[in-house]
């Protein structure tokens, strides 16, 4: 019967068009609040609507007949108006290009709806070929088309959840670790009373979204949470459920590179630059401080959200490593400023940190910034704590080191000066990161002692954090043994610091295999051949440049 | 940076350059423990480990490892690089406190590197799989090992070996005496997957019952698969296709016969009917007019008819051999919380919902309800079969299938092609490597690797020329294979599969050669006593991995239990001391079997090493921070 009415439901989508009440009523705090179990864990409605919006479309908002709809506005609407034809609105992504062409979609369409993807056979074909290869081998990794179609055929099955409603449980199971039930579900062994009044409330929550009514609307979804609350007084205490909301809404790591960024345009243009100590700090030198402090807040106050919301340090993830290290970079400039000041530090980390927090805010589809449980080997927060943020510590000194060096090229190519203690600063910045990589690199073979049940075996992961720190350590001898000055210590800095992008990134997202597997994933390839590219030109210029300008140095002493 | 340099430095700096002058043993020391030869170890053992990580991405972890990680030549550099650490703090020597940081890091790797060969030389790795209520001893190493029983004495003997290191060629064959006897066993080729092929061959018993080849195939997976099947009993006529569907040889095929099928069909005057059906749809299409007045009902052959809907309601009306019964109708048809309604009693949206009961053809007994399956049996001239292809309980398809056809079976592009058949047929298999086109990864994973090996008398042919060992293997297809007397000098040449015995035979004479991995007997016994697998919150995926084993001393027969979850591993003894020195069995947690609850695989760590490589760690950590911060403060 539920196979049949399904079927009608999609039979009703030929004959009309979206009408939806979407965007019209302000959605209430209680319903951004309330509790919904999906992905393993229980998170608050708002950050269930927002993540599934962008599984689904790889967007937080969407145009729905005309309107701008919030992802929670649009979620609702497909909740609480299943009869709408939505599955011939266009909500599912489908970005890879070389899929359209086989599929024959428009290229530069990005969003197609369900009906066109439910009857494009080749899609069909594919998703079918994507599954038999993976129950072939459940560990071979799909590339190309298959994966692409896979992940389709993903979104369009949470389409599909969405549609009939299974996706939304949100009513509690007081057994811990259980399943919770959709509302019809539970319906079906709650007591008559119960239901009854279930039956009631969610009609009266579909008629006050109907109705536009904010009031009727709050008092049905409160009917609604005390019969809940008869299951399950608490199942996520409130301030995290408020406090997650919040950390959704406010974007805090979005602040933090707006004032990273204005620090930065201020610094750059500080006359003070490179002064030791002055007696009376500039107007403007003190406004940059205050943006500096106030970005650095922001982050820590984010990064500190996240570890109350999520239990566990904030290195889980691509998108997690990312703003750890830019938080990493700007802590160790203001530490370094803290005895050796001058601006130069600040300035070096700005950058980087700005990038970084940038593409982690505006690429959700590559580094995705949702909290999820974590595969079993990574659920202990001392090997966690220790092992990772080590590591990923010794990567922002690196970066730091790189910003400093990028600071000492861009003053050769433009400005034709060199400053000496700014090759001492590179030293010192490197010499942390030295440090840190040793350390953690040696902490990760002690946790595989006891994870994995061995120190060391080569794994692609630990063995480019090996890499990492040979070449690091060739570049410090060098500098010992007198084969490079500053600036092959400058060069040497930022063709280094690829390695650390290969150990950070390449391992997990172009060679793909090894036992780091948690951590892979694919997308951005073409940002970070970018870079790899930048960097290069950048070092060939002022290998170049150097060269020339030895040259005529020796000239005029002859 | 620079510091002011003391008379006393002067004097020690003085002393160096003066001792390198004149002591041939400080030159060398000098030279062993120069910078250069340090940026030439760092450059070059980081560029071995880049190329070895891309290796491993391209082909395999053992390719990896064989060409460089595990490699005689790595090894030996990082022997050097142990030289070289050393060499360097006797460079410095006499020390002073500012060398302290820089003596420490330098021994620290030092003893990491000791460790680390310490480890490999007297420990072990390996892996046991324990299965509820089962004591083991016995744990599968990384080891790979020949074990030879030799006719002389009937006496195993195991030789640690491995054919992909030692990659045993025509040109460099490896060569084994067998002891007791003159025989020596020649290795000449190796692959890391090697596959058995079955056949059939014709048996003069009329005993042996019929058999056929059936080849499966699947070009979109990259698929091919060998099956043969015999009448001897159930087991060996049926092949199950990785649980997806069911392959069968009969003696002869079951004769379909009818059944009757329900189908529901929701029909509306303005949009597409909603159809519901068990297996096979009825090709009957019924439409409603507009009004919802006028019903009418065509057939597969596209005749129709026209009824009132009011008289068709609750009654049966045959159509052809199908019986047609309305059973609901709703004027005003909406769906309300996801169940059909009226919302008034205008005709707005007409909807109705009819059943269809018609008969069709089915075999019996009744299979898995939607299992698909081939059925075959065999003709009388032993050149073609009779098949069934079906799903569930109904035949889809039948008919006779000649040799070397394909026939598309209709599951994804899988075909089944009949390769040979007979009468009276044993199956033998033979072994033979992998083709090395095959791109799928599960071919490979499945295949287990060998080398191909024969027997040779020593004496005999020492006696003879040299062409056994003849670099052209053109010359050993030529060479006479036989003495004067009759006997052979060497024996038919045969792959020897990994974990199975392969008898090779010369001159009446029998060797098993078995190849595989070792199995280490410990001085213990460990059980699983329980295995659960908690998950993630309303899903299926595991949070962790909870083993409760049993560790029994076969000696002294003392008990120890222990918890072996993720990142916490239980040992044995596990004693203090056995912890601290590595001199210790650990287990960890490796594998599940997701279809088996009672079965769980651990990795199990014997490292005597540990010590050092604990020590020089810790040593590492501490001497760079010293290095870089501690410091004289002026």
């Amino acid at each position: 019967m539920k196979k049949l009415i399904k079927k009608i439901v999609a039979g009703l989508f030929f004959v009309t068009a979206v009408q939806s009440h979407a965007a019209l009523m302000q959605i209430p705090s209680s319903l951004e609040e309330l509790p919904i179990q999906e992905s393993g864990r229980r998170k608050p409605y708002l950050i269930f609507a927002e993540e599934t919006l962008r599984t689904l479309s790889g967007q937080m908002s969407l145009i729905v007949a005309g309107k701008k709809t919030s992802a929670v506005d649009l979620i609702t609407a497909l909740w609480l108006e299943p009869e709408q034809p939505w599955a011939m609105e266009t909500f599912i992504l489908v970005s890879y290009g070389p899929l359209k062409t086989t599929l024959g979609l428009p290229l530069k369409q990005k969003l197609f709806s369900y009906d066109a993807l439910r009857h494009n056979s080749g899609l069909l074909t594919l998703i079918d070929q994507a599954g038999k290869a993976r129950r072939a081998d459940p560990s071979h990794r799909l590339e190309g088309l298959l994966k692409e179609a896979a992940d389709v055929g993903m979104r369009m099955a949470l389409f599909e959840e969405i549609q009939d409603g299974s996706l939304f449980r949100i009513v509690p199971n007081a057994q811990p670790g259980a399943r919770w039930s959709t509302l019809g579900e539970w319906e079906q062994t709650a007591p008559s009373q119960e239901r009854e009044k279930a039956q009631q409330a969610f009609a009266r929550l579909q008629q006050a979204w109907l109705q536009n009514s904010s009031s009727l609307f709050l008092q049905s979804l409160t009917e609604l949470q005390q019969l809940f609350q008869n299951i399950d007084p608490q199942p996520v205490p409130h301030w995290k459920l408020q406090l997650e909301v919040f950390y959704q809404k406010f974007h805090p790591f979005r602040w933090a590179w707006i004032f990273y960024a204005l620090a930065g345009i201020l610094f750059f243009f500080s006359p003070d630059l490179g002064k030791k100590e002055h007696k009376k700090k500039s107007l403007l030198e003190r406004l940059s401080w205050l943006f500096i402090g106030s970005g650095f807040f922001f982050q820590a106050a984010g990064l500190a959200a996240r570890i109350l919301i999520a239990g566990r340090p904030p290195v889980t993830n691509m998108y997690e490593v990312v703003i750890w290290v830019a938080f990493g970079t700007v802590f160790f400039a203001l530490l370094f400023e803290s005895f050796l000041h001058g601006g130069f530090f600040i300035l070096g980390a700005i950058p980087f940190a700005v990038v970084s927090l940038i593409l982690a805010d505006s690429q959700p589809m590559i580094l995705n910034p949702s909290i999820n449980p974590l595969v079993p080997v990574l659920r202990d927060n001392f090997w966690l704590t220790i092992h990772v943020l080590t590591i990923t510590l010794s990567y922002a000194a690196f970066a730091l080191a790189l910003g400093i060096a990028h600071l000492i090229l861009i003053r050769l190519l433009l400005k034709h000066q060199s400053l000496p203690i700014l090759y001492n600063y590179l030293y010192r910045t490197l010499q942390v990161g030295v440090l840190l990589l040793a350390v953690g690199t040696i902490l990760g073979g002690v946790w595989a002692n006891y994870s994995w049940g061995r120190f060391w075996d080569w794994d692609p992961k630990e063995t480019w954090a090996l890499i990492t720190l040979l070449i690091y350590l060739f570049l410090l001898h060098g500098r010992i043994a007198g084969r490079w000055g500053g600036f092959g210590l400058t060069i040497g800095s930022i063709l280094a610091f690829l390695s650390v992008l290969m150990a950070c990134y390449g391992v997990n997202f172009v060679l793909g295999t090894g036992l780091h597997s948690y951590g892979f994933s694919t997308g951005g390839f073409s940002y970070v051949l970018g870079f790899v590219g930048l960097e290069v030109t950048l070092v060939a210029t002022a290998i170049f440049k150097h060269k020339k300008h030895k040259k005529k140095i020796k000239e005029k002493e002859n | 940076m620079k510091t002011e340099i003391t008379p006393e430095q002067k004097s020690r700096s003085a002393l160096i350059k003066e001792r390198q002058k004149n002591s041939l043993f400080w030159q060398v020391v000098h030279l062993l423990g120069s910078l250069q030869l340090a940026l030439i170890l760092l450059a070059t053992i980081a560029l071995a480990c880049a190329i070895a990580t891309l290796t491993e991405s391209r082909y395999d972890t053992q390719t990896a490892q064989t060409a460089i990680y595990k490699a005689p030549w790595f090894m030996a550099w990082l022997t050097v690089l142990c030289i070289n650490l050393f060499a360097v703090t006797l460079t410095r020597w006499p020390w002073e406190r500012k060398h302290v940081g820089f003596i420490i890091t330098h021994y620290g790797i030092i003893a990491l590197l000791i460790g680390a060969m310490i480890g490999m030389s007297r420990g072990f790795e390996g892996n046991v799989t324990l299965h509820r209520g089962t004591p083991v001893t016995k744990i599968t190493t990384r080891q790979s090992v020949i074990q030879i029983e030799s006719p002389a004495d009937s006496y195993l003997y195991l030789l640690p070996y491995d054919a992909a290191i030692t990659r045993p060629s025509i040109k460099h064959p490896t060569k084994l005496s067998i002891p007791g006897t003159d025989l020596q066993l020649i290795i000449d080729d190796w692959s890391n997957h090697l596959e058995q092929q079955p056949f059939l061959q014709a048996s003069n018993s009329p005993k042996v019952p019929a058999a056929l080849l059936l080849a499966l195939e699947s070009k979109m997976l990259h698929q091919k698969q060998i099956v043969p099947l015999t009448l001897a009993d159930t087991a060996s006529a049926t092949f199950d296709f990785f649980g997806l569907a069911t392959v069968q040889l009969l003696p002869t095929l079951p004769e379909p016969h009818s059944r009757t099928h329900r189908e529901s069909q929701i029909v509306a005057a303005k949009f597409a009917p909603v159809i519901v059906t068990e297996d096979q749809p009825s090709d009957i299409h019924i439409m409603l007019s507009d009004d919802g007045n006028l019903v009418t009902v065509a057939n597969s052959e596209g005749t129709s008819a026209s009824y009132s809907r009011a008289d068709l309601m609750h009654q049966k009306l045959p159509i052809g051999s199908a019986t047609i019964e309305i059973k609901e109708y709703w004027p005003d048809f909406k769906l309300v919380n996801g169940k059909p309604t009226t919302l008034s009693q205008q005709a707005k949206n007409p909807a109705l919902r009819a059943e269809i009961l018609f008969p069709s053809t089915t075999a019996e007994p009744p299979a898995k309800k939607t299992t698909p399956w081939l059925r075959m049996a065999l003709n009388q001239d032993f050149k073609s079969i009779q098949y069934q292809l079906g799903r569930g309980s109904s035949i889809q398809k039948s008919g006779t299938l000649a040799l070397n056809t394909p026939l598309p079976l209709g599951w994804a592009d899988w075909q089944g092609t009949l390769l040979a058949a007979g009468p009276h047929e044993e199956i033998t298999y033979t072994v033979t490597p992998l083709p090395k086109t095959t791109d799928m990864k599960s071919d490979r994973s499945s295949a287990p690797p060998g080398f191909h090996a024969y027997l040779i008398d020593r004496q005999r042919s020492s006696s003879h020329h040299s062409f056994i060992f003849g670099s052209d293997p053109k010359i050993n297809e030529l060479a006479p294979k036989l003495a004067n007397d009759g006997t052979d000098f060497f024996g038919n040449s045969q792959w020897v599969m990994s974990g199975s015995v392969t008898p090779l035979t010369l001159n009446q004479q029998m060797v098993r050669v078995a190849y595989g991995l070792e199995l280490k007997s410990v001085p213990f016994s460990i059980e699983l006593l329980h295995f659960e697998v908690p998950r993630d919150e309303g899903t299926e995926t595991p949070s962790d991995f909870r083993a409760t084993v049993r560790f029994q001393d076969l000696k002294t027969g003392a008990i120890r239990e222990g918890l072996i979850h993720m990142n916490h591993p239980a040992s044995f003894p596990g004693t203090f001391l056995a912890n601290l020195t590595g001199i210790n069995y650990k287990f960890s947690q490796a594998e599940w079997n997701p279809r088996d609850l009672d079965e769980t695989t651990l990795q199990v760590l014997y490292d005597p090493g540990w010590l050092f490589k604990w020590i020089g760690s810790l040593a590492i950590c501490i001497g760079i921070a010293m290095m870089f911060y501690w410091k004289k403060r002026k």
